[in-house]
């Protein structure tokens, strides 16, 4: 449900894993001497000598110390983006006309009245619900976990019909899409407590 | 000449007072007595509906929180909540409403019956 | 395109977590010998080398010698693990499940895990008599249900579960059905 970094982790995989093979390839090139023809100086008898001078140049030391900075922000901010985003809309603004003041609706305050009413479905054990988009072009996101015996066809139904049109309703705008993830609970997990009769 | 005989201050207290009473009166609101405390016994102190009053020469600006029947037209209901306080208030106050922002802070279905009591099944 | 409601592909966390790590220690070791450089240098114009001794014994090592070999060789191979992991798509994590938009909802799309198959064919299995564990895995396209059981001849038992699983599959609709595999595991009472 929760939005993850899948685009930057392959990017970077794919970035980090052309520099590894390359880095490797280009030394294994040299060490057979395959690179001998194309600079002299390669050889594999020759020694990794001119490496070891880069590391002796003044100012590396510093240079060296920026370049840490740099990969330790790298890393950082790589691991901080793993963290699970809900990208819930941004506060709603459903005012006719702002001129005599404004309307605002969170997205959870709808999320929330969407998974009451998803709770009231029945087989369905527990429920999340995020909503995205904009006020005029909603997406409702949601998750319900159901009894592993469920019907899903009624639960799906119900859903489409009842807490859709539900949320549409409060909107008063048709929902430009509905994405619904059924799990099954785990058994006797059961979250509802009483029953209003 | 009403100028002559002195004038009127009212204090913007009176403005909140007099706008959570009209709010209070409207069915569908929350804090209203229509029976929107379907969520039990807890009184909760945020699904009251709350006002802030900011005045500003002979208007003033209203900032109202409150809750709304789910599944009830959000824009609809809270324009009429807007069209409600701008006329009560400025019949009853004698003050020009300017604006009246809305955050709406909740959203739960409305009980059937007002006055019903929840058993609860355990 | 429109970007699709869920991910149906890994995200490749775990990967991406290790290498994020990994370059944070680089980071904090190649940090850890410039600081120990520029202490000993005093000051700012101090080479790299005078923080770790090891440059030197690197610049006396030829390109042939084997300790050069093996880290290369070493580092290409972990860069094409990487490169093969950050372009392949992966396994399904999804399977989609036929539904109708209503009027209200211009795009309508109804997902289950895979996890959610595993544990739909692992209650299915449950149900049925004689089967005294079970266990279930599943991708998009087949799931394979392992159960045990204390009775012997165990053939009836293993064709009820199958009959059980695929029932239960076939009463949900799926875009694509996924097939099943039965499998017992014999087990003394």
């Amino acid at each position: 449900m929760r939005r993850m970094a899948a685009g930057a982790n392959r990017t970077g995989l794919i970035i980090v894993g052309l520099i590894s093979l390359g880095a490797g390839f280009a030394a294994l090139a040299i060490s057979f001497g395959l690179a001998a023809t194309a600079a002299p100086g390669l050889s594999p008898d020759a020694q990794l000598q001119p490496i070891a001078a880069v590391f002796a140049l003044p100012f590396s030391a510093g240079i060296a110390l920026v370049a840490a900075l740099i990969l330790a922000m790298i890393g950082v901010r790589w691991l901080a983006v793993q963290v699970p985003r809900k990208d819930s809309a941004k506060p709603l603004r459903m005012q006719e006309d702002s001129r005599s003041g404004v309307t605002t609706v969170t997205a959870n305050v709808v999320a929330a009245a969407v998974e009451d009413d998803l709770e009231a479905t029945p087989e369905v054990v527990d429920a999340q619900a995020i909503l995205r988009g904009t006020a005029r072009r909603p997406e409702l996101i949601l998750h319900v976990d159901v009894d592993e015996r469920a019907d899903f066809d009624t639960v799906v139904a119900d859903i489409a019909e009842r807490v859709a049109c539900n949320c549409s309703q409060a909107l008063g705008v048709p929902l430009s899409a509905v994405g619904v993830e059924i799990g099954i609970a785990r058994s006797r997990q059961r979250r509802q407590r009483s029953v209003q009769l | 000449m009403a100028s002559s005989r002195g004038g009127l201050t009212i204090a913007d207290r009176v403005i909140e007072k007099t706008a959570s009473q009209i709010l209070k009166s409207l069915p569908g609101v929350g804090g209203a007595k229509s029976g929107l405390f379907g969520f039990g016994s807890n009184a909760d102190l945020d699904s009251r509906p709350s006002v802030d009053v900011t005045l500003s020469g002979r208007s003033c600006t209203l900032e109202v929180h409150l809750g709304l029947a789910y599944p009830s037209p959000i824009t609809e209901a809270t324009e009429s909540v807007r069209r409600r306080l701008s006329t009560d208030v400025e019949a009853l106050t004698g003050v020009s409403v300017h604006q009246v922002d809305v955050a709406v802070k909740w959203l739960k279905p409305h009980t059937s019956g007002s006055g019903s009591s929840v058993r609860h099944l355990k | 395109m429109s970007p699709r409601l869920f991910r149906s592909r890994p995200a490749r966390v775990v990967p991406a977590v290790i290498v994020a790590i990994v370059i944070l220690a680089i980071a904090a070791a190649l940090g850890w010998v410039a600081i120990a450089a520029i202490a000993t240098g005093g000051s700012g114009d101090s080479a790299l080398s005078s923080g770790f001794s090891g440059f030197a014994s690197l610049g006396a090592m030829t390109w042939g010698a084997p300790p050069v070999i093996t880290a290369a060789v070493i580092i290409a191979l972990l860069g094409l693990i990487l490169l093969v992991i950050g372009i392949s798509p992966g396994a399904k994590r999804n399977i989609g499940y036929r539904t109708e938009a209503p009027e209200h909802i211009e795009r309508f799309e109804v997902i289950l895990p895979t996890s959610a198959l595993a544990s739909l064919a692992a209650a299915a299995a449950d149900s049925v008599d004689g089967v005294s564990s079970v266990r279930a895995a599943s991708n998009a396209s087949s799931t394979i249900v392992t159960f045990s059981t204390p009775v012997r001849d165990n053939d009836g038992i293993r064709r009820d579960v199958d009959a059980a699983v695929t029932q239960r599959f076939a009463s949900i609709a799926f875009n694509r059905t996924p097939t099943v595999k039965v499998r017992v595991q014999r087990r003394q009472a």
